[in-house]
Formats: structure tokens, C-alpha cells, sequence
């Protein structure tokens, strides 16, 4: 595994590139590099309610983050995740019912993070060659891109 | 003040303003900006790709921009129709789905 000084200093250069369009979007982000979790706060367009992200970012980025909704109070919880919706084209939204965010840029929806593709992708370690036609955000930056186009199209919240 | 004849002069396309615009594009991967210059019938999906490999983004990327309202581009369209205009500022985005 990445020794944590290592993750830590790439997470730290990453994480000023994700502040930078963070502020252009209006996000509210924090990390706490001891225990190497991002957390991420924004609006649902659909009711201007909060929605919080956590990152878990131990071995990033030999390993994609761990993503996770929670609620108000830190939980992962299936009514924190939006509901899917279609992107134009009929692409897929990576809020999957699971509840996980289904994409290879997230741990948890490989085998490790005993995720819907236990199977087909293999071991997180794969997440920049995974095939398909899927976002492919390789830096938190790009990341938070993805989610925040993904969640303008949610129509709401899952229950 | 220009008669009817000088007026039907000017070249076929002034009156519709320059056929380029200029654009400011940001990126996720970069704190500051690029300014690219295309032709207002250019499709967004190929000027969002020409701006992604000038960011360094592999190629492959389903690329699009949002506007700063909030807007994603439709890929296939010219910017001219989906409302892009000269001095516009526009974020790249990544539109591959989920699974």
C-alpha cells in the first residue's frame, strides 16, 4: 500500500486544484489530512437542500477514494444519495440504488468495497483502465466535476 | 450615413458580427484559465475536446462545457446555437455516465 506521507502530500497538492473549483461552484470543502477524509458540501438543485459527500482517500491514489453520501450527522445513509436521473444523451447517472456511487473513480464499487462490480472491474487498483464509456475524472477536482453535473440531473432524493 | 447601395456592399457575413468568438475556458485540472478563438459553427463537443487536450486531459473524454448559470452544453450543436458568445466563460466537463 501507499505510505500515508505519500498519499498524504498528493492529496494535499490535489485537494488546492479541488478548492480552487470548489470556489468556482460554490462547494464547501475540508480536509483532514490525519485521517486523510475529504468532506464536500453543495445543494440538490431540486430543493436547494444539502447534500454531503465524504472522501475517504487512504492509498489514493493506488486506489480511487472511497465515496460515500452521509447525512447531516456523518451517516452513510440511502435517503443522503440523490435519486438518478438520465444525462442527455441517455448516459447513466452514477447514483446508483445500492446505494453507492457507481463509477470507477470510486473504492466502493469494486469488489474491495463490495460494490455492484465485484466482478467485471477487478480490483480497485484498476481504476484508471477500467473499459467503457464512463466519466473518467482522474484528479478530486475532476471528481467533484463529475458528481455536480450527475447531481444537476437528479431529480430529487432516494428513498 | 450610409446609403442603400453602401450597405449592400459590405462583405455577406458583417452584418452578423465576425464568424469567430472568443472564448475564456476553466478547468478542474487547472487554477487558471485558457482563451481559445473558434468559429461560431464549431460543434461543442469537438471545441470541448480541442480545449481538454490543451488542458491534458486524455483523449476519449466526453467532453462539454457548462456554462456559469449552470448549464451543460449540448455536444452537438455549434456554439452559436446552443447561446455561446464572444467573451462568454465556460467550464470543461465531463459528461461519460455512470453504470
Amino acid at each position: 500500500m501507499v505510505p500515508k506521507v505519500t498519499t498524504r502530500a498528493v492529496v494535499q497538492h490535489e485537494f488546492s486544484l479541488a478548492e480552487v473549483w470548489a470556489s468556482r461552484h460554490r462547494w464547501e470543502l475540508a480536509l483532514n489530512i490525519d485521517t486523510l477524509v475529504m468532506t464536500c458540501t453543495t445543494r440538490h438543485p431540486a430543493n436547494r437542500e444539502n447534500v454531503f459527500l465524504n472522501a475517504e482517500l487512504f492509498g489514493y491514489r493506488a486506489v480511487p477514494p472511497a465515496w460515500l453520501c452521509v447525512d447531516a450527522h456523518g451517516t452513510h445513509a440511502k435517503g443522503a444519495y440523490p435519486a438518478p436521473g438520465p444525462l442527455p444523451g441517455g448516459k447513466s447517472s452514477v447514483f446508483h440504488s445500492q446505494p453507492v456511487i457507481c463509477a470507477p473513480f470510486n473504492r466502493l464499487a469494486y469488489a474491495d468495497g463490495n460494490g455492484p462490480h465485484k466482478q467485471d472491474w477487478g480490483h480497485a487498483t484498476n481504476w484508471l483502465s477500467v473499459p467503457g464509456d464512463f466519466a473518467r475524472p482522474t484528479t478530486l477536482a475532476e471528481m467533484l466535476q463529475v458528481l455536480e453535473t450527475h447531481l444537476r440531473y437528479s431529480p430529487g432524493w432516494m428513498t | 450615413m450610409q446609403t442603400h447601395e453602401q450597405a449592400k456592399k459590405k462583405p455577406p457575413h458583417e452584418d452578423h458580427g465576425p464568424p469567430t468568438i472568443t472564448v475564456v475556458v476553466f478547468s478542474p485540472r487547472e487554477p487558471n484559465p485558457k482563451t481559445f478563438t473558434w468559429p461560431k459553427t464549431k460543434l461543442v463537443g469537438e471545441a470541448a475536446a480541442e480545449a481538454a487536450a490543451a488542458f491534458g486531459y486524455p483523449p476519449g473524454l466526453t467532453a462539454s462545457f457548462q456554462t456559469f448559470a449552470g448549464d451543460v452544453l449540448d455536444r452537438d450543436k455549434p456554439l452559436v446555437a446552443v447561446g455561446v458568445r464572444d467573451g462568454d466563460s465556460l467550464e470543461i466537463v465531463d459528461v461519460g455516465g455512470g453504470v
